[in-house]
């Protein structure tokens, strides 16, 4: 955004006192995530669009493969909401507390209560079928002779007795990226879903997964700087007040939270608004 | 010997990104236009917590610096992309993929492989843009030659079945310590010590390659983008560099070390697998048969087509920001 490309770098560190971050914080607070989790790795994205105040190998952070078992319609009805104070005092942050129990029980849930499914269509694949039938492929392949190749099967997480497509519901997965957020000097998250075939999900879809009470709100369609088409992504205009209010507790109970935690912190806040997908952050803040 | 089990791999599964598709209509539109010569492009792949055994291209595929993320390795691949439905339909896939096979024994014949063993692993993409209608088909290939085929001899093991927790603590630090471009395929001795594969095999001198192994105590490891029971089809690739280069194992029972990372990074996942090569070996070029095309979700051998409307077309996205 033009905004952006005019905001000058942050330079020294406000991180106390603003909850913002400069990027030589952000590229510390990236390595220390990787450190502790190592599924996290940077990234360089496009180079036709790295930034100039980032490392070029340290553009953004990417966690790929995280499983979402159940969509947040199914999450509603069980789950425990509440709202975060908001430190403004407008609409605040809805978190769901559910343990990993109820989730899988959950899972099994899905099995039994199609009605809930209704809007998880079957997909319809190969829309030009004519041009696909044209094409026959066998002759060109030896594959057939082959006896080398092993056959894999997928698992299925959990089934739906759904007489007419009998289909099989499979974990969705969803990638994570962080990027540094040069306007509100502040990470931002994307998020791009896949289904069980690893296509990619639609935005509806992905919208299922995102708490109600954010979609279209917090968690808005975005351009992904660093790689061009556009995910879905938290919004960064509250984080560093919410980041200041965490700091502000833990001061408040003797403790004082490093720049390094910073990422560990935003991921706990972000998994409010996308309560289903599950990735690891079981890790616990360092206090000094 | 009728009772010999052919010993099975898992093929990679392509996963394309959407950025990737984005990027390659830019370049479509604003470099290339219809030019339809080969362009070399960049997948990556990983062991570490792997799923699905995928190997992905994503925008940055097409960098021309290209650097991997640190727990991923990459490979070079070749992407075609074609003007007309009616050329991709038409085109010759058997010989793309022949030209593909021939590269790789030439790599593997002139030591390039021994030096960069990740070039090992080679791919095609063979696409058509539909920039109208926003639908990309493509096919991809796995290079990867018939020949040999090899037997298990006996079912596969854990690593720690083998080795002490202290060589496999050692084996660790030395792993995570390599180039990413040696790391996918290399040697190890009794004790899990590393030997690169350019200082172990020496391609003008092939009879006394590996002479003074023990090759009970050798494993021929590789790091494996499969979590199943099976072997990645990366793997055939590294056996046929064997055969090529060393043909003391002819015959020969090998032991094969896939190392596989959980999301921890520990190697504790990793298998090994007992197989034995066969005595006579075609190596004539002439008569090798290559293979390697990629079904689609159903198990056919038919392109895979991406529907990127949702993200391309102007009248979509301007739904979801209404």
């Amino acid at each position: 955004s033009v905004a952006e490309q005019l905001t000058p770098v942050l330079r020294e560190s406000k991180f106390k006192e603003s909850g913002r971050i400069t990027p030589e914080e952000f590229v510390a607070a990236g390595d220390h995530l990787i450190f502790i989790s190592p599924t996290w790795q940077w990234m360089t994205g496009d180079e036709a669009k790295i930034k100039s105040y980032l490392p070029r190998d340290k553009q953004f952070l990417v966690t790929k493969n995280v499983p979402c078992l159940r969509r947040c319609k199914q999450m509603e009805f069980t789950g425990v909401e509440k709202i975060v104070e908001d430190v403004e005092g407008e609409d605040g942050w809805v978190t769901h507390e559910t343990d990993d129990m109820n989730l899988n029980e959950c899972a099994e849930e899905m099995t039994l209560d199609s009605s809930k499914m209704d809007d998880i269509e079957p997909k319809n694949e190969d829309e030009d079928d004519d041009d696909q039938e044209a094409l026959d492929m066998e002759e060109f392949d030896v594959d057939n002779v082959d006896p080398s190749v092993a056959i894999i099967k997928p698992t299925p997480i959990a089934t739906t007795k759904d007489s007419e497509t009998d289909s099989v519901i499979h974990t969705r997965t969803y990638d994570l990226h962080i990027v540094y957020n040069k306007y509100y000097q502040t990470p931002h998250l994307f998020l791009i879903g896949y289904d069980e075939n690893r296509q990619v999900l639609n935005i509806d879809q992905m919208y299922e997964d995102v708490s109600q009470d954010n979609a279209k709100k917090t968690v808005t369609y975005e351009a992904h700087p660093h790689l061009g088409p556009s995910m879905l992504a938290v919004h960064p205009c509250k984080h560093s007040d919410l980041m200041k209010k965490f700091l502000q507790i833990a001061e408040e109970g003797g403790n004082e939270l490093s720049v390094y935690s910073y990422l560990i912190i935003f991921l706990k806040f972000v998994q409010s608004v996308i309560p289903t997908v599950n990735y690891d952050f079981s890790q616990t803040i360092k206090t000094t | 010997m009728s009772e010999k089990k052919v010993f099975q791999y898992v093929q990679f599964k392509s996963l394309v990104h959407h950025d990737f598709w984005h990027k390659l209509s830019d370049i479509k539109l604003d470099i290339e236009k219809l030019n339809e010569s080969d362009k070399t492009i960049f997948g990556t792949f990983t062991n570490l917590n792997a799923k699905n055994c995928l190997l992905e291209l994503d925008c940055t595929s097409f960098n021309s610096n290209f650097k991997t993320a640190k727990n991923n390795f990459y490979c070079k691949g070749t992407l075609k992309n074609l003007n007309t439905i009616e050329s991709f339909k038409n085109f010759n896939r058997n010989e793309l993929l022949k030209k593909e096979g021939e590269n790789l024994l030439r790599i593997i014949e002139n030591g390039s492989a021994c030096k960069n063993p990740s070039e090992l692993i080679s791919f095609i993409v063979l696409t058509y843009a539909d920039l109208k209608k926003y639908n990309f088909h493509y096919s991809f290939a796995f290079t990867a030659s018939i020949e040999p085929l090899i037997y298990e001899v006996s079912p596969s093991q854990n690593i720690t079945d083998e080795f002490s927790e202290n060589d496999i603590e050692n084996f660790s630090s030395s792993y995570h310590l390599l180039d990413q471009q040696q790391a996918a395929f290399f040697i190890a001795t009794k004790h899990l010590d590393i030997i690169l594969l350019q200082n172990a095999l020496d391609v003008n001198q092939r009879d006394m390659n590996l002479k003074d192994h023990n090759l009970d105590s050798t494993y021929f490891c590789f790091s494996d983008p499969s979590e199943f029971p099976y072997a990645a089809w990366i793997l055939r690739n590294f056996i046929l560099l064997l055969v090529k280069l060393c043909p003391i194992l002819h015959g020969k029972s090998i032991k094969i070390l896939s190392v596989r990372r959980d999301e921890k990074s520990s190697l504790l996942l990793s298998k090994l697998f007992f197989i034995q090569l066969p005595n006579k070996i075609d190596l004539d070029p002439i008569n090798m048969k290559w293979t390697g095309w990629e079904r689609n979700d159903q198990g056919k051998l038919l392109p895979k087509l991406a529907n990127m409307s949702n993200s391309m077309d102007p009248i979509k996205i301007a739904e979801h920001f209404s």
